[in-house]
């Protein structure tokens, strides 16, 4: 057994474990929290880089891969102690070890195939913990139908990885045509990443699933699989091609300033906060793809910090969403930070990481997104502008609405679990928006690889 | 020179492989038009047979046990959730436009990708799993139908990956892992629904 794939035994073991103490949800919540903790222990000590073979596979570790699992686990064990002081939902510890075991193996997967199957795993596992109420049918339905949509995006997507495997390394020789099977591979991350327009499975998802589920959706496997996409398009053969076909750089950009808008647009109308969140991880997905699409390091460097920080502020405001929403009582109109202070307090000042303000963490990403955009073309990045501006009246909206009763201090809840979180979340990413140091520097070594992927002769 | 004898081989056996082909077609036909789910998953072993048996000569045994036993699995599985014989969804009108996308989706995918260098069949066949089980997939509403769409796509994605011969031991792993995990996530909804059924 390879030292590199330690955290995926024991977590994948406790999955099984968690899978089979559902029925004693007292032991749970402390298995999950453990193995999450252990996981994070052993993924802390493996030094950078790495690289061993195991069956056909090289598994390769490296400082994007032990950021992103730091960050994505830490995450977890964030909501995993939501989970057990807040909110018991026994399906959730199998999936969350389950997803956790994934994300460490796609990240030191070296091969385009098996990381996008293990991300597919990843991506339908949640599905179990969206199923709240047997009783109705509507979260049921919602579950069916993103299953449904990642099962598309999966086949759609291995069969383009598969048919793409057979092209000649070399670009102009290719036998298929290429620019449909980019088109193919384009739309498959559209799906399984909810841009705009392929967002409709997971807008049916906000309402009706457990906040848990969804902080691990949107906070942890939305990012993941955002990061996936450029490993995976520097593990397969298509980058050198992507770059050579100007067509799959527009329909990119075109995808990605679509959501970004859009999804800012549906957050202004957003009912609710946990679709304010959903709406603006959506926003944030389709900026990040312009920043892809650009195919430069700037470019790539903001899409990716702005994901792994948009899955941190998004973890937290669902969190808030969902405590806000057990403290409100039958007579209150509306959102009210009333008798969950702390917790509106944590939504706000995450807020302005997702919009990308100074001084939390998302600014640098967000900044480097929006100078690369305006640089490659104006309307691009007016694009990105004013769906900044829109995340912001959005997040302004909602948060007139949490304050405009005051506080009632007889009423505060008597345990902030998520006050808690959110005080080591917003620490989080007040710390890396002081100091960008601290998380950029594998992601710029990350964008230089993909550069040299893209134009390798 | 692995693919010189394969196209040997193939010549010799190019019936049994249109027989191959043919049970691909016929048996997602009934997957998709049958009312009862143990029915489906019965057809579901007829498309993973057929479907190993055309690359029979180019892939290695072990690989094709690992993808059989997978696939067996996860008709077991369905088997077993389905709880009775009657259980399933109405195809109703839903079988029309599946079976209008995967006609026109496997023309075109045939028409674009088809390479010489592959066998026919075996394109043939990968194109129709990925477009009939994209058809069932669009149309459908309930788990049944959504857990049967996304098991022939995924059938039809290995077929796919076969069209480059020789091993790929990583890979089947990673199919037979992702097969088990879909069909057991889509048996999870199955009982769900069951569930809601029984208290109606």
């Amino acid at each position: 057994m390879t030292e590199t794939l330690y955290p995926v035994v024991v977590l994948f073991a406790a999955a099984i474990v968690a899978l089979a103490l559902r029925d004693r949800p007292r032991f749970l919540p402390a298995l999950s929290v453990i193995a999450l903790v252990v996981a994070f222990g052993l993924v802390v000590s493996l030094g950078v880089p790495q690289e061993e073979r195991v069956a056909d596979v090289t598994l390769r570790w490296t400082g994007i891969s032990r950021l992103v699992d730091e960050a994505l686990l830490a995450l977890l064990i964030l909501v995993a102690l939501y989970v057990g002081l807040v909110e018991p939902l026994p399906e959730f510890h199998p999936v969350a070890l389950f997803v956790a075991g994934a994300t460490h193996l796609l990240l030191v997967m070296s091969q385009a195939l098996p990381l996008f199957v293990v991300l597919v795993g990843a991506l339908v596992a949640p599905v179990v913990a969206f199923v709240i109420r047997p009783r109705e049918t509507r979260s049921l339905e919602a579950a069916v139908r993103y299953f449904g949509a990642v099962s598309i995006g999966a086949s759609l997507g291995i069969a383009a990885l598969g048919l793409a495997g057979q092209q000649p390394a070399a670009p102009g020789e290719e036998r298929l045509p290429l620019t449909l099977l980019l088109v193919v591979l384009i739309a498959t991350f559209a799906l399984l990443l909810g841009a705009v327009p392929f967002h409709v499975h997971l807008a049916s998802l906000t309402s009706d699933a457990p906040i848990s589920a969804l902080a691990l959706l949107f906070g942890v496997l939305l990012p993941l699989t955002f990061i996936a996409f450029p490993m995976l398009l520097i593990q397969s053969r298509v980058l050198p091609a992507v770059a050579s076909v100007e067509k799959a750089q527009l329909a990119l950009s075109a995808l990605g300033s679509v959501s970004a808008l859009g999804g800012a647009l549906l957050a202004v109308g957003a009912p609710d906060l946990r679709r304010l969140v959903a709406y603006t991880v959506v926003s944030n997905v389709g900026a990040a793809l312009v920043g892809l699409a650009t195919f430069s390091a700037a470019g790539l460097v903001g899409a990716i910090g702005t994901m792994l920080v948009t899955g941190a502020a998004a973890t937290q405001q669902l969190l808030s969403a969902g405590a806000l929403e057990r403290a409100r009582l039958p007579q209150d109109q509306g959102w009210s930070a009333r008798r969950a202070p702390l917790a509106a307090v944590a939504f706000m000042l995450s807020s302005l990481a997702l919009i990308g303000l100074p001084p939390m963490g998302g600014f640098p990403p967000r900044f480097l997104l929006q100078e690369i955009s305006f640089a490659v073309a104006a309307p691009l990045g007016a694009a990105l502008l004013l769906a900044s501006v829109g995340l912001l009246v959005a997040h302004l909206r909602a948060g007139l609405g949490l304050f405009g009763q005051g506080v009632a201090r007889n009423e505060i809840e008597r345990r902030p679990v998520v006050g808690a979180t959110g005080l080591a979340i917003v620490g989080a990413l007040l710390f890396v928006g002081l100091y960008p140091n601290a998380y950029l520097p594998p992601i710029v070594d990350f964008a230089r690889q993909f550069l040299l992927a893209l134009r390798p002769f | 020179m692995a693919r010189h004898g394969a196209d040997r081989a193939r010549a010799d056996l190019g019936g049994d492989y249109l027989i191959a082909a043919g049970v691909v077609v016929f048996a997602s036909l009934f997957v998709l038009a049958t009312r009862q789910l143990r029915l489906a998953a019965l057809g579901l072993v007829a498309v993973f047979v057929a479907s190993n048996a055309l690359v029979l000569g180019e892939t290695p045994r072990a690989e094709i046990t690992l993808s059989g036993a997978a696939a067996l699995a996860a008709a077991a599985t369905l088997f077993l959730a389905a709880g009775e014989a009657s259980f399933g969804e109405e195809p109703g009108w839903r079988v029309w436009p599946a079976i209008a996308i995967s006609a026109v989706a496997t023309t075109l995918a045939y028409r674009v990708y088809l390479s010489p260098d592959v066998d026919p069949y075996l394109q043939l066949s990968a194109f129709w799993l990925l477009a009939i089980g994209l058809g069932i997939l669009i149309a459908a509403r309930g788990p049944v139908r959504t857990v049967i769409g996304s098991l022939l796509m995924l059938t039809g994605t290995l077929d796919v990956v076969r069209f480059e011969s020789g091993p790929h031991l990583a890979t089947s792993i990673a199919f037979a892992w992702v097969e088990v995990v879909l069909t057991l996530v889509g048996a999870f909804l199955i009982t769900q629904q069951r569930a809601f059924e029984e208290q109606q």
